[in-house]
């Protein structure tokens, strides 16, 4: 049965060791190759738990995680169009 | 009809406010005005929120605060909308999300399809590559569009404009609003930010009393704590709160942090100082199956439970013996449900305070440690569990697997402190296991960049009163660096000091102590570039 | 391996034995002459609520992480500190009459009510009598609110040693 690691992408614990025998053993490529941490959650469930495979597979402890680039979480292209206000805020404050 | 809700607690009283009506997949729901589209939709017994993009396994939520993407529906016409914190209102339209091909789901379970390398097969010849990439796409989630483009402009949306402050506070929990409620006691002008519809953080589900020092929360409940620090807030009128508003990124160049709004919207704002007390995220376990509606994290049945006052089920165990499963245990004690044991693999001891474990042992909930979860039984929701002996050497003793009956299965196995925002910042990130996790490199005055404070969980897995003492500690930093202090600053951060390592002063928090020492440095920025 | 192998740190409970080289109960003599509170939590963790709500300093808490050590002399029976313990881990215990009687913290339904009659729960979990719910039992005002003070009467005096939880029994 599955073990799902990534539950964004569907990528089970048996992909990300596949992709680590298969050569992916630094932390940047295996993102690349199976696409844990790069779904909606960006990583917040699975992060942790790649870094304890990736850990025990090349059996050095990793201590870093993948590079974080803003946002952090999902936001719309719609939200982010500006309309032509100068520089007033139309938050009630 | 299905009705989840408790409706008689022996601490909580549930005024849930307003009942409306909302609609799944066309069909009416009993709802009300308090509650999440996912808590409104759990208590009329959904369980399978929707399904996962590859192998359209289905898939109930799970975090229930908004950190995963468990719950994602389409809501009023607006896909992959979290419904775990999106509020209810009357009349909502809430359709489960297909991805093409559901059909083949049993069929897709049984075979290992190999990550992202698609668009390499079958390019050639020339006349299999269309038809092939249709299949691909059907089989690997990445969909069609659908003829009309959905309308989802809102009357809010797009940049809400910038905003200027002194003290930009992301995070509305005890380490934030403590922050808040120092600094604003002395004139700072403040913007304090929160992602849920209140302030309070983890201090809203709370409904146990607080260990520490009677001056402070001692013996006091969780949310009642809550409460109070929210109503002192409220009289400070430069202290401006925003809800449901999360921060997605910063920009150390323009000095711009970015916030998400409420109605397809963002807003920009400018600080001269910032906190992060984002808190921490929940670990999780990878065992066979370990998807399915029905495992849950602890802090995610505890949301239910107290906050919205649904039951996640009739009987369920929980995995971990650290503060968090033992507390969840005892809610669901008091909630009237069925907790059939509480497993870990821990050989040395119970991992939280012996006398969690003690209050619930005496209620007939078992403790058994030196075992472990080996997978959860069920097709489409959880039905039961596989467990198993360890030996010391934590492999599995053969022919020790037994099956336990149960709808619930909890993951109660620790915190780890959120690590992007803070990483946004460019500070020096460490990796310590004693703290949680991923945290920056902080100085005395709880500074991990030059003008961005940090306090909390999210530097540091601890408990809610050393959150507050923490939060209250960088707010008074921060004033006196803004300059708006007076001779209060000082005697206030001593107490604070002197509270913080009081309460840092059993055996369980030697390795912690340790460990803040070493990643402590005197400024900040001799150790940045 | 049986929970007799395990140290009540693994086991999440401890055996009254164990508790009887803690020192954690007065003697035999004073349990017959009065109700005293005895403590049963053995860990240092940061708290203090029970040394500061004693109105007669019976609780001896050297700073915050020290375990509260009872001045059984002292003692009154008041309830104050079972009431207020966040682990709620201090109890009353008396052999007075030749019945037991113990006071514990509750917090569960259905609410308890004087005279009803409830299923006994020693530390384990394990059911080991029956009693009945007496005076002093009240809800408990303060920060703790709404947590109850029950007191329970069983008709075997040496129970009272075990009892620390009940189930009630539904009218």
């Amino acid at each position: 049965m599955k073990k799902i690691v990534c539950r964004c992408h569907d990528v089970t614990e048996s992909d990300i060791e596949s992709a680590i025998d298969s050569g992916y053993d630094d932390f940047e490529t295996l993102k690349r190759i199976t696409g844990v941490t790069t779904g909606h959650c960006q990583g917040k469930t699975c992060m942790l738990l790649t870094q304890g495979i990736l850990s025990r597979k090349i059996g050095k402890t990793v201590t870093n995680t993948t590079r974080i680039r803003a946002p952090v979480d999902p936001i719309t292209l719609g939200s982010l169009v500006t309309h032509k206000q100068k520089n007033k805020s139309r938050v009630n404050t | 009809m299905t009705d989840l809700r408790i409706y008689e607690h022996p601490i909580l009283e549930f005024n849930r406010g307003k009942e409306i009506t909302i609609f799944l997949d066309d069909k009416p729901m009993k709802a009300f005005k308090s509650e999440t589209v996912a808590a409104a939709l759990y208590a009329n017994g959904l369980k399978e929120f929707s399904r996962s993009i590859k192998y359209r396994r289905p898939r109930g939520f799970f975090c229930a605060i908004g950190r995963c993407s468990a719950c994602m529906m389409e809501v009023d016409g607006v896909p992959n909308v979290r419904t775990c914190v999106t509020m209810c209102k009357d009349g909502m339209r809430i359709k489960k999300q297909k991805y093409p091909a559901d059909y083949l789901s049993p069929f897709l379970n049984l075979m290992k399809l190999p990550p992202a390398r698609y668009m390499r097969l079958m390019t050639r010849p020339g006349f299999i590559y269309n038809p092939a990439m249709k299949v691909m796409r059907e089989l690997t989630g990445l969909g069609t569009f659908k003829k009309e483009l959905p309308e989802y402009k809102s009357s809010n949306m797009g940049c809400e404009g910038t905003l200027e402050t002194e003290f930009l506070i992301i995070g509305g929990g005890p380490a934030g609003m403590q922050a808040a409620i120092e600094a604003g006691k002395r004139g700072v002008e403040i913007i304090i930010v929160d992602d849920k519809d209140r302030l309070g953080g983890q201090l809203v589900k709370q409904t146990h009393t607080f260990f520490s020092d009677v001056k402070y929360a001692a013996g006091k409940r969780g949310f009642k704590l809550g409460e109070q620090m929210i109503a002192q807030l409220s009289q400070l009128p430069n202290v401006k709160v925003l809800t449901e508003t999360s921060a997605v990124g910063y920009y150390p160049n323009e000095n711009i942090m970015l916030m998400k709004r409420p109605g397809n919207a963002t807003l920009k704002v400018r600080a001269h100082k910032y906190l992060v007390s984002t808190g921490a995220y929940e670990k999780t376990l990878v065992f066979e199956n370990n998807d399915l509606p029905g495992v849950y994290g602890a802090g995610g049945v505890q949301t239910l439970l107290n906050v919205f006052g649904i039951k996640p089920g009739n009987r369920g165990i929980l995995l971990g013996t650290g503060n968090v499963a033992l507390m969840v245990a005892y809610h669901l004690i008091q909630a009237g449900i069925e907790v059939a044991g509480v497993y870990a693999p821990s050989f040395r001891r119970v991992r939280g305070y012996f006398v969690h474990a003690a209050k619930i042992q005496r209620h007939g909930v078992p403790i058994i440690t030196r075992h472990t979860i080996v997978k959860a039984l069920g097709r489409k929701e959880v039905t039961g569990a596989i467990m198993t002996k360890l030996n010391p050497d934590y492999t599995h003793v053969k022919g020790s697997e037994f099956r336990v009956d149960c709808d619930f299965i909890c993951i109660g196995v620790g915190l780890n402190p959120a690590y992007d925002l803070v990483q946004l910042f460019n500070p020096k990130m460490v990796n310590v296991s004693a703290l949680g996790g991923m945290v920056p490199i902080r100085d005395k005055t709880f500074r991990f960049t030059k003008n961005a404070y940090i306090a909390g969980d999210c530097g540091s897995i601890e408990e809610a009163t050393t959150a507050m003492l923490e939060g209250g500690l960088a707010g008074l930093y921060a004033t006196a660096t803004l300059n708006k202090g007076d001779e209060s600053v000082e005697a206030k951060i001593d107490e604070y000091t002197h509270a913080l390592e009081e309460d840092r002063g059993s055996p369980f928090s030697t390795r912690l102590k340790a460990a803040i020492k070493e990643i402590t440095v005197e400024n900040i920025e001799e150790v940045l570039d | 391996m049986s929970n007799e192998e395990l140290n009540a740190m693994q086991r999440g409970f401890h055996r009254k034995d164990e508790l009887e080289d803690l020192n954690v109960f007065p003697s035999r003599d004073k349990l017959m002459e009065k109700r005293v509170a005895l403590i049963e939590c053995v860990e240092e963790i940061p708290c203090n609520p029970c040394g500061v709500v004693c109105r007669v300093n019976a609780i001896d808490k050297e700073n915050l992480c020290t375990l509260g050590k009872i001045d059984w002399d002292k003692c009154t029976g008041c309830t104050m500190c079972v009431a207020v313990c966040p682990g709620l881990s201090i109890f009353l215990q008396s052999m007075k009459n030749g019945k037991g009687y113990v006071t514990m913290p509750y917090e569960l339904l259905p609410a308890p009510k004087v005279g009803m009659r409830v299923r006994l729960r020693d530390r384990s979990g394990k059911f080991v009598g029956e009693g009945r719910i007496v005076n002093p039992t009240y809800q408990a005002r303060g920060d703790a609110y709404p947590r109850w003070v029950v007191t329970v009467e069983m008709d075997d005096p040496e129970l009272s040693y075990e009892v620390r939880a009940i189930q009630v029994l539904e009218e």
